[in-house]
């Protein structure tokens, strides 16, 4: 019989490194295995308090219920009290049950930080939710909190913040001031993302001249920035842009970058951004996806890898990017300027690895269609084609 | 530089591997005993022959992977895909083999190795409740029952389904 406990006596790096591969919860509910393991979960260089707050924000009262429940079925008392745990429920206050759910989970956030702070240990990554502005002075405990993960030598971050219904009020600009100040000391940052956060361009130089090992950037439905310009990013490599909020006031209309050492970019949803500019020796992959109202691109970079365009307009273009492109249009309707402007910005490809065109029937012109369509064909030499006419429904596939 | 193209291991219980050095650089603590010349005699190893000889043999598959990885043969592919299934299986279902190799990774510097049974280890408690996770491995719950009180109060979030 082995009834040896082998997995506790593995040294404790080990055993943090089985642990990175948990999620959040899986991770909690090892620290009830033992003393051992709770000292080892304790101790764990991760820390990621998504799950732990969309649970206290919404699931908290449901699970003190059930757990009331499960006490109060060994109560003689069960039925009596029950009644009036469910009338207590039914008439809580939704705004003194939010202020307590919301203190639970900054006392969470507290002790587990402190604990971090007072065992000297190390943070490796600190994972921040979706945070509302008007939560209980949220901020000034973000702000505790930041401080004290950097003051644990913190290398990776994630912060989300989620602007209520006065979205751009004075607060917010305040709070993203203090959180670039705090960012003074993030010299040896990495890895940054922004995820809903107000930001504007002065705090992007900023933050990029104070951040001066960042690598890698991701804004993820930011607002406040107009125009994205920032030539000061020594390191940084990779950078990603994801915009999914309505507003078209405050995204990124416009993007001018000579970002020395960017390796990758990637814009996606974002609707607002109209022109885009960039000139650099070191991108390799350069993805623009849906963005819908983009107008002008101007691209130049030689030492292009992989270029992919899918489910933007038509731009008006100036490219200098010799590599495989992957284009993906919809909803085309092939009249005479788009033609033209479809063939100038084919052909200033000279590899188009596939072409998927939508088009949009429209009756009577089915054979013009066609002969655009073998022009095409004859200006960017596809390898593949794939061409999807919306209402007959018919794909007609090419491959060279 | 050293003159042989092979290192010899002595395992714990004096059992001698001979592997190419070209095999055994994937791990870092013999690396640096080729490189400081220190590799000439045998190496002696506080692991088991069994263990080791599992490492070995891992170390041929991925040096023989990574050598291959350039041609496109179809059926070596399935061949090594199908090693690391068998791998997979006898390391999850044997936990003294598990153990004994995460140790031996560890102390010998093999970070591919190291992940894959860190990931292998991961994917044992995955799904399981606390008392399943104490029974597969023998943990012996050590708590008093205010203690384990209190730690369930400090997580509550993780034990509600």
């Amino acid at each position: 019989m082995d009834a040896m406990d082998r997995i506790s006596e593995l040294p404790t790096p080990i055993i943090h490194h089985m642990m990175s591969y948990l999620d959040a919860k899986e991770l909690a509910r090892t620290s009830i295995l033992s003393k051992r393991w709770n000292g080892l979960s304790i101790a764990f260089p991760v820390l990621d308090f998504a799950l732990p707050y969309s649970f206290h924000m919404n699931l908290y009262y449901d699970w003190y219920l059930r757990r009331r429940r499960r006490i109060l079925e060994i109560d003689e008392w069960e039925t009596y009290e029950w009644e009036i745990d469910e009338y207590e429920w039914e008439t809580y206050e939704w705004e003194t049950d939010k202020s307590v759910r919301i203190k639970e989970f900054i006392k969470f956030v507290d002790a587990s930080l402190l604990q971090f702070h007072e065992l000297k240990l190390c943070i490796q990554k600190l994972r921040l939710p979706i945070i509302r502005n008007e939560d209980e002075g949220m901020f000034s405990h973000v702000d505790k909190w930041i401080e004290l993960a950097v003051r644990n030598g913190v290398k990776e971050r994630e912060i989300g913040v989620m602007p209520g219904e006065n979205a751009y009020s004075l607060p917010e600009t305040i709070y993203s001031a203090k959180l670039l100040t705090s960012l003074e000391h993030l010299n040896s940052l990495k890895k940054l993302t922004l995820y809903e956060v107000y930001i504007n361009e002065q705090m992007v130089q900023k933050l990029i001249s104070e951040c001066l090992s960042l690598e890698d950037l991701c804004f993820y439905c930011c607002s406040g920035l107009k125009i994205l310009s920032v030539s000061q990013a020594r390191n940084l490599k990779n950078m990603t842009i994801v915009s999914e909020w309505p507003s078209e006031h405050y995204e990124v209309q416009e993007f001018i970058s000579n970002f020395p050492l960017l390796e990758d970019l990637s814009i996606n949803w974002c609707r607002s951004l109209k022109r885009f500019k960039i000139i650099s020796n070191r991108l390799k992959h350069l993805i623009f996806r849906y963005c819908w109202n983009l107008k002008a691109i101007e691209v130049d970079t030689p030492n292009l890898l992989s270029f992919i365009y899918k489910c933007n307009p038509i731009p008006i273009i100036s490219m200098n990017a010799p590599c495989p492109w992957k284009v993906r249009c919809r909803r085309v309707i092939l009249d005479k300027r788009c033609y033209s402007r479809l063939k100038q910005f084919l052909g200033a490809s000279n590899r188009i690895e596939s072409l998927t065109i939508t088009l949009m029937e429209r009756i009577g012109s089915k054979l013009r269609k066609w002969s655009y369509l073998c022009i095409i064909f004859l200006i960017c030499y596809p390898k593949t084609l794939r061409v999807h006419i919306e209402t007959g429904n018919t794909d007609l596939e090419f491959v060279e | 530089m050293a003159t042989t193209s092979t290192v010899k291991l002595r395992s714990g219980d004096n059992e001698v591997f001979e592997v190419e050095k070209q095999v055994m650089i994937q791990s870092g603590t013999i690396r640096n005993m080729i490189e400081d010349d220190a590799a000439d005699g045998e190496i002696p190893l506080q692991i088991s022959s069994r263990n080791l000889a599992k490492v070995v043999e891992w170390c041929k598959c991925m040096q023989h992977r990574d050598r291959n990885n350039n041609n496109d043969n179809k059926e070596e592919e399935e061949e090594e895909e199908e090693w690391e299934k068998k791998f997979d299986e006898e390391v999850s279902e044997d936990k003294d083999l598990h153990f004994g190799l995460l140790l031996a990774a560890n102390y010998l510097e093999i970070p591919a190795l190291l992940h894959r049974l860190c990931q292998l280890a991961a994917d044992i408690v995955k799904g399981k409740t606390p008392e399943e996770i104490r029974r597969t491995f023998n943990i012996k719950k050590d708590f008093t029952p205010e203690e384990e009180e209190a730690v369930m109060d400090e997580h509550g979030w993780a034990f509600h389904d």
